[in-house]
C-alpha cells in the first residue's frame, strides 16, 4: 500500500486541478448534449478546462510572456505594440478584392449622383511605429493609390492617408479597438470635409468630452495579451449656432435619439455605441440646418467617427451599411433622393469582405429633380 | 483528447490512475486495457470497431496457430491471412491518406505492426500464446503508444506485468519523462510547426535561400519532437502503471554515423523491420548484392512508415546510398575522425534527407535543394524572412539545444556531485516546466 502512495497522490493532484475546474469555475461545466458532436463536446471540456483551470489568466500570460521573450510580438493577428494593439489586416483576398474594385467602378461609372469614394488605412497601416521592423504588411497605401487612380474622372477619391499619417504619433486609432477616436475621425474629417465642398469646422469649435476611462475594445477581448491600459472615449460636440440632432435608426422597429451620442448607452453594452446609438446599418441624422444639403453615406462602420463631425455641415446625412440589407432592400435606397453619395470603406473590409461588392445593386441612376440647395460650412 | 490536452491530463488520467491503483493487481491490465479502449472511442469512436475487429482476428489467429501445432497447412493458411489482412490494412490506410480520401485511423500503424509481429513471432514459436485477450488487448493497444509508439514485443510487455514497478523511483521517471515529452510537444513541437507553416505561407516570389533552409529545419523538428514527445509521454505513462516501455529515440542527431543515426532513430520501428525482414530476408550474410538489396528495402520500409508517397521511397533510398557507403569505404575514415567532424557529417546529410521526406514531390525535393544553395537566383534573405527568425529564434535555439544530451549530461553531473541538489533542482525543474507546458496548452 505504502508502494501506491506516491501514485495516488500523484493522481490526487492533477485530479484535483480537473476537479477544480470542473466544479468551480464560471460559467459551469458542458453538459454533454446528445445534440452535440462527441468531438464539438470535448472541444467544448477542453475550452472550459482552459478557461476555469486554477491560476488560468496567470498561466495563459505567463505563456504570452515567454513567447514574446523569445521573439514574438504577434499572437492571432494582432500586434503587440507599446501599450497598443494593433490588428494584422493581412494579405488581400485577391479574388474578391477585384470583384469590389470592379463593382466600385461600375457604380461610380453610371452613378448621375455627385459620388465620392473614400478608403480608410487601418491601425497598422498609419501605427507603422508599433509594429516589428520588419513585419511584413500589406501596402495599403499603394493599394488606396491603385484603387483611386482607376476610379479618376469616374468620382471623387478622398486621400485621408497622408493626413492620418502625418499624425501617426497621435491617439487616432483606440488602442484596443480597430477603428478611429474622435480625434482620428475629425483627421479624416478635416480631408473629406473639404473635397465635400464644405468650410472645415476648427477643432476649437468643438467642446470634448470624456465619457469613458476604462474602455476595452474588441481587439482586446480577444487578444492573448492584456497588459494595455484601457481607452478613453471623446466626444466632440459642435458647440456654434444652436445645433440640434436627431438621430433615427430605420431598422424593423424605428427608434430616434434626440443627441448624437445617446450616453445611456454607456450603461448597457458596447461602449462605443455612444457613437450614434451603434451600427444599426441604417442610421439617419436629421439636423436644425435650413440649407436642406444631403448626404448618403454607404459604408462599414469604420466610418462613423466621422459622421458627428459632417452632421454639423448637413440637414441630413443617411448610413447605410449594405452588409445588413438584402438585394431587394439595397435595390430600393433612393440614391437620386440625396445630393452626394459617399462610398467609405476602410481597406480591411475593402479587400476580404464581399459587402462592398453588393453596391452594384444600387440604383443611383436619378438624379434630383428638385432644385438643391448650396451647402453651406 | 490527445496526449497534450488539459481534458487527458486533469481528468482521464488520474481518474485511471485511481481505479488502477484501486484494483487488486490481477485486474489492473483489465482496467488499464479497458481505459485503453475507452480512450479510443473517445478519439476515434468511428475506427473502434476496425481496431477490435483486427486485434480479434490476430488473437484468433494465434489461437489457432497454436492448438493446431500439428497441422502445417492450417497453421500456414490463418498465418499468411493474419499477414495479408495486417499488410492489406497499412497499405490500404496509407493510401487512402495519400489519395485524400481519408484520414489515418489513430494509432493504426502501431496496433497493426504490434499485433502482426506478435502473430509471426507466435508463428515462428519465439513468443508464447498464453490466451489472455485483456493482456493482448493491452500489449497492442496500449493508449499511450497509439500516437507514435514505440513497438513492443509480447514478452517485452509480459515482464513489465510480472515484474510491475510501482516505486517512487520509477514514479519519479515516469513524470520527468511525462513532462519532458509534453513539453517537446507543446512548446517545440507546435513552435516548430508554427514556423513550418509561417514559412510556407511565404507568396511566391517571395522566397529566400535562407527561409528554404527554415522551413527543411523547421520540418525536421516539428517531425523530431512530435515523435519524440509522444514516445516520452508513452513511456511516462506507462511508468505511472508500472511498465517500462523501450527508447524510441535517442539523440539521433548526435549520431556519429549515417548507420549509427538508425540505431537512433525510431529505434522500435528500426528493430521491427530488422527483425522481420532484414533478418529474415538473410541480413548481410549473402553477399554484396543481396546486402544492397536487403539494406535498400529494409531503408525503404522506414521511409514508408511515413508515408505511401515517392519521397519517403527516395528517403530510404537516399540513406540506402549512404550506409552501404559507410559500409564498404567511409567508415575506417569516419572512425579516425574528430567526433564533432563525423557528428557534423551525419547531421548534414540527415538535414539534407528531411528535404526530400517534407517535399510533396520530387519536383518540389529538387527546389527545395536548388534553394538551398541559392540556385535560380533566389536572395538570401528579405524581411519576411527575417521577420519570421526574429520572431521565433528562441524555439528554434531551444529546438536545436534540446536535440542534444547537454541536458542529460548536465544533470549526471550535478546528480554524481550533489545528489540532494540534484533531486530538489530535479523536482523543481520538472514543476516549473509542467507548469510551463500547461501554460502552453491553455
Amino acid at each position: 500500500m505504502k508502494k501506491l502512495l506516491s501514485g495516488v497522490m500523484l493522481a490526487i493532484a492533477l485530479g484535483t486541478v480537473g476537479l477544480w475546474a470542473m466544479l468551480a469555475g464560471q460559467g459551469g461545466f458542458p453538459k454533454f448534449n446528445r445534440y452535440f458532436h462527441p468531438d464539438e463536446y470535448l472541444a467544448e471540456v477542453e475550452r472550459a478546462m482552459a478557461k476555469n483551470i486554477p491560476f488560468a489568466k496567470e498561466l495563459e500570460d505567463l505563456a504570452v510572456q515567454l513567447r514574446m521573450k523569445g521573439g514574438a510580438r504577434e499572437f492571432d493577428d494582432i500586434f503587440i505594440g507599446d501599450d497598443i494593439l494593433v490588428e494584422d489586416i493581412g494579405e488581400p483576398d485577391e479574388q474578391q478584392t477585384s470583384r469590389n474594385v470592379a463593382a466600385l467602378m461600375r457604380m461610380a461609372e453610371n452613378s448621375e449622383v455627385p459620388t465620392y469614394v473614400m478608403l480608410l488605412p487601418t491601425k497598422c497601416a498609419i501605427k507603422q511605429n508599433e509594429i516589428p521592423q520588419a513585419a511584413p504588411l500589406f501596402n495599403q497605401k499603394q493599394f488606396i493609390e491603385q484603387t483611386y487612380n482607376g476610379l479618376l474622372g469616374k468620382a471623387t477619391v478622398v486621400d485621408v492617408y497622408p493626413a492620418l499619417f502625418s499624425k501617426f504619433e497621435q491617439d487616432l486609432y483606440y488602442r484596443t479597438a480597430p477603428g478611429l477616436t474622435a480625434l482620428g475621425g475629425y483627421t479624416v474629417y478635416e480631408v473629406l470635409a473639404q473635397r465635400l465642398d464644405n468650410t472645415v469646422k476648427p477643432q476649437e469649435d468643438f467642446e470634448i468630452q470624456y465619457v469613458s476611462h476604462n474602455y476595452y475594445g474588441e481587439t482586446y477581448q480577444r487578444s492573448a495579451y492584456q497588459e494595455i491600459s484601457p481607452d478613453i472615449i471623446a466626444l466632440y460636440r459642435y458647440q456654434k449656432n444652436n445645433r440640434n440632432y436627431m438621430v433615427t435608426h430605420n431598422g424593423d422597429y424605428q427608434y430616434s435619439y434626440d443627441t448624437l451620442y445617446p450616453e445611456q448607452l454607456l450603461e448597457l453594452g458596447d461602449d462605443l455605441d455612444v457613437l450614434l446609438g451603434g451600427n444599426t446599418g441604417d442610421i439617419t441624422i436629421r439636423s436644425n440646418l435650413k440649407n436642406k444639403s444631403t448626404l448618403l453615406v454607404i459604408g462599414d462602420s469604420s466610418i462613423l467617427p466621422v459622421l458627428p463631425f459632417l452632421a454639423a455641415h448637413y440637414s441630413q446625412i443617411r448610413f447605410i451599411d449594405i452588409e445588413k440589407l438584402s438585394q431587394e432592400e439595397i435595390g430600393q435606397i433612393d440614391c437620386g433622393s440625396y445630393q452626394r453619395l459617399l462610398i467609405s470603406y476602410s481597406v480591411d473590409t475593402f479587400i476580404h469582405d464581399s459587402t462592398p461588392e453588393k453596391i452594384q445593386w444600387l440604383d443611383a441612376q436619378r438624379p434630383q429633380e428638385e432644385e438643391t440647395a448650396p451647402v453651406l460650412g | 483528447m490527445g496526449l497534450d490536452t488539459l481534458t487527458f491530463s486533469f481528468l482521464f488520467l488520474p481518474a485511471v490512475m485511481l481505479c488502477f491503483y484501486a484494483c487488486p493487481p490481477k485486474y489492473q491490465n483489465a482496467v488499464l486495457a479497458t481505459a485503453s479502449l475507452l480512450f479510443y472511442d473517445i478519439n476515434e469512436w468511428k475506427s473502434l470497431p476496425l481496431m477490435l475487429a483486427s486485434l480479434l482476428m490476430d488473437y484468433l489467429v494465434c489461437a489457432r496457430m497454436v492448438r493446431s501445432a500439428g497441422g502445417h497447412r492450417g497453421r500456414q493458411v490463418v498465418f499468411w491471412l493474419s499477414v495479408v489482412k495486417n499488410m492489406g490494412l497499412l497499405v490500404g490506410a496509407m493510401a487512402l491518406q495519400q489519395l485524400d480520401r481519408g484520414t489515418m485511423p489513430l494509432g493504426l500503424m502501431i496496433y497493426t505492426m504490434t499485433s502482426m509481429g506478435y502473430v509471426i513471432d507466435v508463428y515462428n514459436g519465439d513468443e508464447p500464446f498464453d490466451g489472455n485477450l485483456v493482456d493482448y488487448l493491452l500489449f497492442a493497444s496500449f493508449w499511450g503508444k497509439l500516437y507514435a509508439g514505440p513497438i513492443v514485443q509480447y514478452s517485452e510487455m509480459k515482464k513489465e506485468w510480472q515484474e510491475r514497478n510501482l516505486s517512487f523511483s520509477h514514479l519519479e521517471k515516469g513524470v520527468r519523462r511525462y513532462v519532458g515529452g509534453l513539453a517537446r510537444l507543446v512548446i517545440l513541437a507546435r513552435g516548430s510547426v508554427a514556423i513550418q507553416t509561417a514559412v510556407q505561407q511565404i507568396p511566391q516570389g517571395e522566397e529566400t535561400v535562407l527561409s528554404v533552409w527554415l522551413l527543411i529545419i523547421s520540418s525536421t523538428f516539428a517531425l523530431y519532437y512530435t515523435l519524440t514527445g509522444y514516445c516520452s509521454m508513452a513511456r511516462g505513462l506507462a511508468a505511472f502503471f508500472g511498465m517500462e516501455l523501450p527508447e524510441n529515440f535517442h539523440y539521433p542527431f548526435q549520431s556519429r554515423t549515417v548507420s549509427d543515426f538508425f540505431n537512433r532513430f525510431n529505434i522500435t520501428v528500426t528493430r521491427f523491420i530488422t527483425r522481420y525482414v532484414y533478418i529474415f530476408l538473410g541480413a548481410d550474410t549473402n553477399g554484396v548484392l543481396p546486402t544492397i538489396l536487403n539494406t535498400l528495402l529494409t531503408t525503404m520500409l522506414m521511409g514508408l512508415w511515413f508515408g505511401l508517397r515517392l519521397n519517403c521511397l527516395m528517403w530510404g533510398i537516399y540513406f540506402t546510398v549512404f550506409i552501404l557507403l559507410e559500409k564498404y569505404f567511409l567508415m575506417p575514415y569516419l572512425q579516425k575522425m574528430p567526433p564533432i567532424l563525423d557528428r557534423i557529417y551525419t547531421f548534414v546529410v540527415v538535414m539534407f534527407s528531411f528535404s526530400i521526406l517534407s517535399g510533396s514531390s520530387l519536383r518540389t525535393t529538387g527546389s527545395y535543394l536548388s534553394g538551398m544553395f541559392g540556385l535560380g537566383g533566389l536572395p538570401f534573405a528579405n524581411n519576411r524572412i527575417a521577420y519570421i527568425l526574429s520572431s521565433n529564434y528562441l524555439v528554434i535555439l531551444l529546438c536545436f539545444f534540446f536535440a542534444t544530451s547537454l541536458t542529460r549530461l548536465l544533470g549526471e553531473s550535478v546528480r554524481k556531485r550533489m545528489p540532494r541538489l540534484a533531486e530538489i533542482l530535479s523536482f523543481a525543474v520538472c514543476l516549473l516546466v509542467f507548469g510551463v507546458s500547461v501554460a502552453f496548452m491553455i
